[in-house]
């Protein structure tokens, strides 16, 4: 173990409940919701009807068309559809996200439209249509965006479910590369407190904030749905609270950027699409960085370095880094939010997943209940890290 | 008795597989991903089946064993606490026929205890605790990978034991 304070040391608690207000409303009304029992996938109709009556209460003169499930992704429902009407170009073919009942985690719609239009015109992002966040038109929560065209993995390239395990092999990767890592800083750089964030709550610069509310968040979603016990992440729990780092300058973060949630052109190798924002919050700029040491995100090079997104080095990530966006990465801050990516990772997987799968309230049980079993590796990751390794 | 449930199982995975997913619109490709998760959790059912019962008691052996070659809580009141619930819990967990939730049961007072200790534990016991979590958690992980490598997930599935060796304690 490192850096484990004695119980003097210990003197002054954190506000264990202090959880940004609106992820914390959300989490308990999921609580209420799961008493609703099992969830029944709607069919194509059914969510033809619900977004013809969502785009006429926004006044939205188009008619909805040719309604399809999309597959990829593991936590919201998503349709394509095509409309007809008087509708700008960009909103001819559309993206339903939709929250299922319950699942991997529980994230905000509001929150998401948001962060899009703040990011649009600083990293590519698919254009917000409309956004239904308390679900009072459709029963659930729901944002449209439209269509952005891309691959998130080679065609050819294999790999599990949400992008896991995919390899992009030299040509690609050496493509993309600096258009990742350059995005992650083009995020860091937005202003987010001119952004129209009005659902986001924002730590305080110069304070543990940022790392606490992450900690607290995690812990309460393991307090209300862990049905399994996992001394390993209790004991990172503890760890966590022990050593939080102080956030000297918090950024906007995307909060879940890996190979994945990236939408490429395989013909121009250009990235055509940043997804996936649900998990974005404002906080420190190492927690980003942080996310793509997860070996789960990454692949071995011949010589069994790992690869961020089977792509580059996580030494070449940070030397980049550090060079474009003038900010120097501190390794105990570094080692902190690992942990921490490890703690929020496998809570997902533990816990929230685990209890959709067990009570049927998610559009794909199966995956929730396949999906879990990644635990097991990235346990080993967080013992290792726990011990001081590298891992 | 007959038919087994391993027989059950891959009388299902064989229909899936040669007469059911064929059928699926290639069209909807939310049905084919589930597709290929069920079958990948069916197969890997038919390899743990055999085991099922070794692996949940392998595993709350090793942790009843941590427990019992912990030292005295030492620390204040919720530390304290937490030292006899755990103690209880230990009892309780060993009467319990159903080997995985006697392992939950015992989980959850350990974790208790760390949490107290956390708060109001004596420095020194602090760490002897968190040291046997930390080893104990090693040897539960890597069971773990073993038992789901087949999921495909594992940063180093060459390194892991095979189902057999692992429950064998090998």
């Amino acid at each position: 173990m490192t850096d484990l304070k004695t119980a003097a040391e210990q003197a002054a608690p954190h506000d264990r409940n202090a959880i940004e207000p609106r992820l914390l409303h959300l989490l308990q009304i999921k609580q209420e919701r799961r008493l609703l029992g099992p969830y029944i996938p709607r069919n194509a109709q059914e969510i033809a009807d619900g977004l013809s009556a969502l785009l006429a209460q926004d006044g939205v003169a188009a008619a909805v068309r040719n309604v399809q499930r999309m597959g990829g992704g593991a936590s919201k429902e998503q349709f394509v559809f095509e409309m007809d009407g008087s509708i700008a170009s960009e909103f001819a073919r559309c993206v339903l996200r939709m929250d299922p009942r319950e699942g991997i985690i529980e994230t905000c719609r509001r929150r998401e439209a948001q962060v899009l239009r703040a990011a649009k015109g600083f990293v590519p992002v698919p254009p917000v249509l409309a956004v239904d966040g308390d679900g009072e038109v459709m029963g659930q929560p729901v944002m449209i965006t439209g269509f952005v065209g891309g691959v998130t993995k080679p065609t050819d390239s294999g790999g599990g479910p949400s992008g896991l395990k995919a390899t992009m092999g030299e040509r690609i990767g050496n493509a993309l590369t600096p258009q990742f890592i350059g995005h992650l800083i083009a995020i860091h750089a937005i202003d987010y407190r001119n952004a129209g964030l009005d659902d986001f709550a924002v730590p305080r610069p110069g304070s543990t904030d940022a790392a606490l509310w992450q900690v607290n968040y995690w812990t309460k979603v393991r307090e209300l749905e862990a049905t399994d016990s996992l001394p390993l992440l209790t004991l990172a729990e503890t760890w966590l609270y022990d050593n939080l780092p102080v956030c000297a300058e918090p950024v906007l973060l995307h909060g879940d950027y890996r190979l994945g949630n990236f939408l490429f052109d395989e013909q121009s190798l250009q990235i055509t699409a940043l997804l996936d924002w649900e998990l974005t919050h404002v906080g420190d700029f190492h927690e980003d960085l942080a996310y793509s040491f997860e070996p789960l995100f990454g692949g071995q090079g011949a010589d069994g370095t790992f690869l961020v997104g089977s792509m580059f080095t996580t030494d070449h990530l940070i030397e980049q880094y550090e060079a474009s966006s003038g900010r120097i990465v501190d390794g105990r801050t570094l080692h902190w939010y690992r942990i921490l990516t490890s703690y929020k990772l496998i809570t997902m997987n533990h816990t929230s997943s685990i209890i959709a799968a067990r009570d049927g309230t998610n559009h794909q049980n199966a995956l929730l209940a396949f999906l879990a079993s990644c635990t097991a590796g990235m346990s080993d990751t967080l013992c290792n890290l726990l011990a001081g390794e590298a891992a | 008795m007959t038919p087994s449930p391993i027989i059950r199982l891959k009388s299902v995975v064989q229909t899936l597989e040669h007469v059911i997913i064929p059928a699926v619109d290639p069209g909807n490709s939310l049905a084919i991903e589930q597709c290929a998760l069920v079958l990948a959790q069916l197969h890997m059912l038919v390899r743990h089946m055999p085991f099922i019962g070794e692996y949940h008691a392998l595993c709350h052996a090793d942790l009843a064993t941590t427990v019992a070659a912990l030292p005295p809580a030492v620390g204040g009141p919720a530390t304290e606490d937490a030292g006899l619930n755990l103690a209880v819990a230990d009892r309780e967990a060993d009467g319990m026929t159903d080997a995985s939730a006697a392992y939950h049961h015992l989980g959850r007072s350990l974790e208790n205890l760390v949490r107290a200790t956390a708060a109001d534990g004596e420095a020194k016991y602090r760490a002897a605790l968190d040291a046997a979590v930390l080893a104990f958690s090693r040897r539960q992980t890597r069971r773990a990978r073993s038992w789901f490598r087949d999921a495909g997930f594992d940063h180093d599935p060459k390194g892991l034991p095979s189902l057999e060796d692992m429950v064998g304690g090998r």
